[in-house]
């Protein structure tokens, strides 16, 4: 299947991200609509793009950060987060230096 | 007029009521009751409608529906796709079309929802699109995922929530006038709607729109046909669906789209051939029903149709412009998905109709032309451009 809307290419390579993660949005879900979800109410959900890799952006989750805190712009560290021994997501935190 | 301009000859909806609601219908009876009624509506009969369309992944099937109603000959059924009410108008364009082309001579658009018996929306899924990279961080539901480019707006423009609850409230008080509307008797101030319990922030309740058991129904047929009926005719002034570059199911899950203009609907191409189909421009609109999934997203539906500026529809909505009778373009005037049922969205075709005939029950005075807007966010996204009967 094409990976590349502008040239149809299927041809694929592994490209190490930029070191820039911030987050472009977020919202703060107060309703938890499954049944996993509801001793973590609310949470959020980000889109965390990396500007420097042309843009890419991922859904993921603010961990460490109270909710008040979280602003679009604010810099974030990756953590690799293991759920089960088989189910490992990328999460981020505020980097250390974060501007909020 | 074009001799050519298809003609809305028949409107008709079941009864709305909440979706939980015991009583209800199953979805295959409201279709039938809502086609029914559009049929007695246009003085045809109903077995004698010989096209069907419908939209987003309407379960009740075309021949199913045939054999129901007694339809002597089946020309034509198309669905729109899209996973939501991106398609509403897009069910009308098809009929549209099927009937210019000779396809069909009587085509009804329907859409009938009956949660309580199919499914509620927005739970987990592991089949979704995009599931594998939103679920395993908690989002699954239309109000979570929109809020996202919701919260983008804020940012670039500075939406804020009285803004939203301008037009939550327009909606809610142009609802207390509609006989059928599920949020009569409820009228709402900014207190109330501020009050309301955070959803997915920046989306309270009341931002969020209904969930509804009913049906809607239009039929669409030729100029020349329409000339022939008993009934109102309202003219097709333009129809249009599609999905602009890079935009796709993007709001949705994979937050693909292009970044310059991510705080939209990504309707901007799809609004220049609407109003360029027509010769018509924003500024000639009079009345407006603009799909309400969430208040925020269809705040910026009304700018890609250029009701207002790029990212000036919380003043505008703040101002009154959208409030009937006084506003400047009132916008959904039977209350919306927001406040009349959640028939997603063909229920503002039902009422760009009523506008356009003069029986609104918040008419908009001497209105000549009625823009009508399909679900932002799926795609495809449609609208129409209606004129007066």
């Amino acid at each position: 299947m094409p990976v590349c809307a502008r040239c149809q290419s299927d041809s694929i390579a592994w490209v190490e991200a930029s070191d820039d993660p911030e987050i472009y949005s977020y919202t703060i879900i107060h309703q938890a609509n499954h049944e996993a979800l509801a001793d973590v109410t609310p949470y959020n959900a980000a889109i965390v793009i990396f500007p420097a890799t042309q843009s890419v952006r991922l859904v993921s989750n603010i961990i460490d950060c109270a909710p008040d805190d979280l602003a679009i712009g604010m810099q974030l560290s990756l953590v690799w987060e293991e759920v089960r021994p088989d189910f490992i997501v990328p999460r981020f935190r505020p980097s250390r230096d974060a501007r909020t | 007029m074009k001799a050519d301009t298809p003609m809305i000859v028949g409107i008709g909806q079941s009864e709305y009521t909440k979706w939980n609601d015991p009583a209800h219908d199953s979805e295959l009876g409201l279709a039938c009751t809502a086609i029914m009624a559009a049929a007695a509506d246009a003085g045809i009969d109903v077995t004698h409608i010989d096209g069907i369309t419908s939209f987003g992944e309407d379960a009740n099937e075309p021949p199913l529906i045939q054999a129901a109603l007694g339809i002597e000959e089946l020309r034509m059924s198309a669905m729109l796709w899209s996973g939501g009410g991106g398609g509403s108008c897009g069910a009308v364009d098809l009929a549209a079309m099927a009937v210019k082309s000779g396809q069909a001579h009587y085509v009804v658009a329907m859409r009938s929802l009956a949660q309580g018996h199919a499914g509620r929306f927005g739970q987990y899924d592991p089949n979704w699109r995009h599931a594998s990279f939103i679920h395993p961080f908690g989002l699954f539901a239309a109000p979570q995922l929109l809020a996202l480019a919701v919260r983008r707006h804020m940012h670039e423009y500075g939406t804020t929530a009285e803004q939203m609850g301008a037009f939550a409230i327009a909606c809610r008080t142009h609802a207390q006038r509609n006989p059928a509307a599920i949020m009569r008797s409820r009228p709402m101030d900014m207190a109330s709607y501020l009050a309301s319990r955070m959803i997915a922030d920046p989306f309270r309740l009341f931002d969020c729109c209904l969930e509804t058991n009913g049906a809607c129904a239009v039929i669409v047929t030729s100029w020349e046909r329409a000339r022939d009926l008993p009934g109102v005719a309202v003219p097709i002034l333009s129809s249009v669906h599609g999905s602009s570059d890079g935009w796709s199911s993007g709001p949705l899950g994979s937050f693909n789209m292009p970044l310059e203009s991510f705080a939209s609907v990504g309707a901007a191409q799809l609004s220049e051939a609407l109003y360029g189909k027509a010769g018509l421009s924003p500024s000639d609109i009079d009345v407006a029903q603009i799909y309400d999934n969430f208040t925020g997203v269809a705040m910026m539906a009304m700018e890609d149709f250029g009701l207002c500026e790029r990212g000036g529809s919380g003043p505008f909505c703040a101002s009154g412009a959208i409030a009937w009778p006084n506003g400047e373009i009132p916008v959904n005037t039977h209350g919306g998905n927001l406040s009349e049922a959640y028939a997603h969205g063909l229920n503002h075709v039902v009422e760009g109709v009523r506008q356009m005939r003069g029986t609104s029950t918040c008419q908009v005075e001497n209105a000549a032309l009625c823009l009508v807007t399909g679900g932002p966010g799926p795609a495809p996204t449609s609208a129409l451009i209606l004129g007066r009967a």
